[in-house]
């Protein structure tokens, strides 16, 4: 008896069910697994490439006929494709909350730790200087003038027009008309 | 159709239970096997594509098998 991915054994009171892996990844199958070992027994079997079985067995046997059991693997797939949604969701907005978390972690650490919390911000900063390896963000780097200057040759506006230099130049041509006097 | 991998039920009596190399690590059944050795003695058999554990368990446990393979699950997700 059971549908095309199910098939229930009432005898043992236990109840198959085939999921395609081009479908749901294994990291969902796992979580939804995860999730029914409260109340039932689970174990996974089947090859990770083609197919994979779940066999489920409700912990508390006393009323499962066929009907209950065909309803928990409905219950079953229902909870993997919940999981698989909210994968796929997760996995859409990460570049998203990788760009803001970026932009969070830019402000001073006080401040940062105040939005996202100590623990969360220590893991991010972890995950950013992964992220710093990227090429484009380090050719960005290497783009920017005001990096580096190696050679000491870049002089500041304020250093070579500002007001104090005024008054040290004016004093050293003093020194030299004094010198030459 | 898949057959049940657990082979014994009754309390105090051994059991034994197939994994499937595939979807569980052996890591994470040695460290339930060293987990649950105040409840029951647990024996490893590793063949290329299945590891099999005995269990004999030290008190009335119903469904061991099954419930040692729920905690395989449990370490696996949880270890990420």
């Amino acid at each position: 008896m059971g549908d095309s991915n199910i098939t229930i054994n009432e005898a043992e009171c236990t109840v198959f069910v085939r999921v395609n892996p081009k479908v749901f990844s294994l990291g969902v199958v796992y979580a939804t697994c995860y999730l029914f070992t409260d109340k039932h027994y689970v174990h996974l079997d089947g090859d990770p490439q083609k197919e994979i079985t779940i066999e489920l067995a409700p912990k508390d046997t006393s009323s499962k006929n066929a009907a209950a059991l065909a309803s928990l693997a409905k219950e079953f797939e229902n909870e993997l494709l919940k999981h698989g949604f909210y994968n796929m969701q997760h996995t859409e907005s990460l570049a998203l909350k990788t760009i803001m978390l970026k932009r969070i972690l830019s402000m001073p650490d006080s401040i940062a730790e105040v939005y996202v919390g100590k623990p969360m911000k220590e893991k991010v900063d972890k995950e950013v200087k992964l992220l710093d390896n990227d090429p484009i963000e380090n050719m960005l780097k290497e783009e920017d003038p005001s990096i580096d200057d190696p050679e000491g040759i870049a002089i500041p506006w304020e250093e070579k027009y500002g007001k104090q230099n005024d008054k040290k130049q004016r004093a050293r041509k003093r020194s030299k008309r004094k010198s030459a006097d | 159709m898949t057959k049940s991998n657990e082979q014994g039920k009754e309390a105090k009596e051994k059991a034994q239970i197939k994994f499937s190399k595939k979807f569980y690590s052996n890591e994470a059944i040695k460290k339930a096997a060293i987990d649950y050795k105040n409840i029951a003695e647990i024996s490893l058999e590793e063949d290329e594509s299945t590891i099999t554990a005995t269990i004999t368990p030290k008190e009335d446990i119903k469904n061991i098998s099954k419930e040692f393979s729920n905690y395989v699950l449990g370490l696996i997700v949880n270890q990420g």
